[in-house]
């Protein structure tokens, strides 16, 4: 087994989880907030799938943020939410958001976010397809200051903050009243 | 770079992450609820570090519950809370728990860490031994799907980061927040 085939598994398998996560959650929950500054499910999901962008489309593929999946797939128009230049340093991916800016999230439906969540994940699976080991190995400069990253970083680092997100969401699902096995009297 | 090689470089990433976010709790709040009926920090790592076992020692190694890295650390004694006999089946993972349950994992978080890195030396020995076949050998587990190691290996880093997030969702509520953090 090559590396891409072992990253295809990770993925597809937080991607699984996210989804049926979201899934169960009726629409007028998506947004709700559990509690003072503290963020919805929908700021989770959508942050989750930003940052996937930036791996994926941002940082392996070189892309102008411009050229991202959401901007590619017309995501401003479709959900009526323009993320250019919000939050830390503009980027526009949930990091740096004030308690008015996750607000303004609200208008993203959860089809809106399946769709975007459902092309991020076509183009990574096409992109791992034709991925060999040197691909994966192959190191480029990161993020502003940070020194060099690789394919192989950006991949785990897709894996392991969308499992965070998961159970961040998880956690505000809870709050608002849909448990699971893991909460206290709720077995 | 194997297969392998790639589970055991994402379970020392995300160990790194673990002990960090742990340290940054203080004493006193490691076993705060944020709220009623809500799981502590100190749950989260309880129990993300008992399924780790639960995937490594249960399942990959086939190790009876009693055979486990907290069994053989002598984890109860050191903890003073012996796990078995608690929570859903009485596995004593951390499903399943009353809230009296939670309450009595009162337990130190350097109990909880010498617990997580009995268990990365010991996945790190697993890992750094085992081939492709050993990885993708199948476990028949009476009642439910055939698994294989490298599954509950994916299943253990997943797990994991899941309830890191958890954990760091309740870490915010108790005013330990990060950018992520509207406002912050």
């Amino acid at each position: 087994m090559n590396e891409a085939v072992a990253y295809r598994e990770m993925i597809q398998g937080a991607s699984d989880a996210i989804a049926s996560r979201v899934a169960e959650v009726p629409a007028d929950k998506l947004h709700a907030r559990p509690g003072d500054g503290l963020n919805p499910v929908g700021w989770n999901y959508w942050h989750a799938l930003r940052v996937w962008d930036l791996d994926l489309n941002w940082l392996i593929k070189g892309q102008d943020t411009a050229e991202d999946a959401w901007h590619r797939g017309n995501f401003s128009e479709k959900s009526g939410y323009n993320p250019d230049g919000i939050g830390l340093r503009g980027t526009g991916i949930g990091l740096g958001y004030s308690d008015e800016e996750v607000d303004a999230l609200n208008v993203i439906s959860a089809d809106v976010l399946k769709e975007y969540h459902e092309m991020l994940l076509a183009e990574t699976m096409a992109y791992l397809d034709g991925a060999d080991d040197a691909e994966i190995r192959r190191e480029f400069p990161g993020l502003a200051g940070r020194g060099d990253t690789s394919v192989a970083v950006r991949l785990q680092h897709l894996v392991t903050h969308t499992w965070g997100h998961i159970g961040e969401l998880s956690y505000a699902k809870g709050m608002l009243g849909m448990t699971d096995g893991t909460y206290p009297g709720q077995s | 770079m194997d297969e392998a090689a790639v589970y055991l470089q994402q379970i020392r990433t995300m160990s790194d992450f673990l002990v960090k976010q742990i340290d940054e709790v203080p004493a006193d709040k490691f076993h705060e609820r944020p709220g009623p009926h809500l799981n502590t920090v100190g749950w989260n790592v309880f129990h993300l570090l008992r399924i780790w076992d639960l995937d490594l020692n249960w399942i990959a190694r086939g190790q009876s519950p009693q055979e486990d890295a907290w069994h053989r650390g002598g984890f109860s004694e050191k903890a003073a809370y012996e796990p078995l006999g608690k929570g859903g089946r009485e596995l004593g993972l951390g499903f399943g728990y009353t809230d009296a349950d939670v309450d009595e994992l009162a337990m130190p978080a350097d109990v909880l860490k010498e617990y997580h890195q009995m268990l990365l030396g010991e996945t790190a020995g697993y890992l750094e031994s085992a081939d492709a076949a050993e990885l993708h050998r199948e476990i028949e587990r009476e009642g439910q799907q055939t698994e294989t190691p490298a599954a509950r290996i994916q299943h253990t880093i997943g797990h994991c980061w899941n309830h890191i997030g958890e954990m760091r969702y309740a870490k915010g509520m108790l005013g330990m927040s990060d950018p992520s953090y509207p406002g912050r």
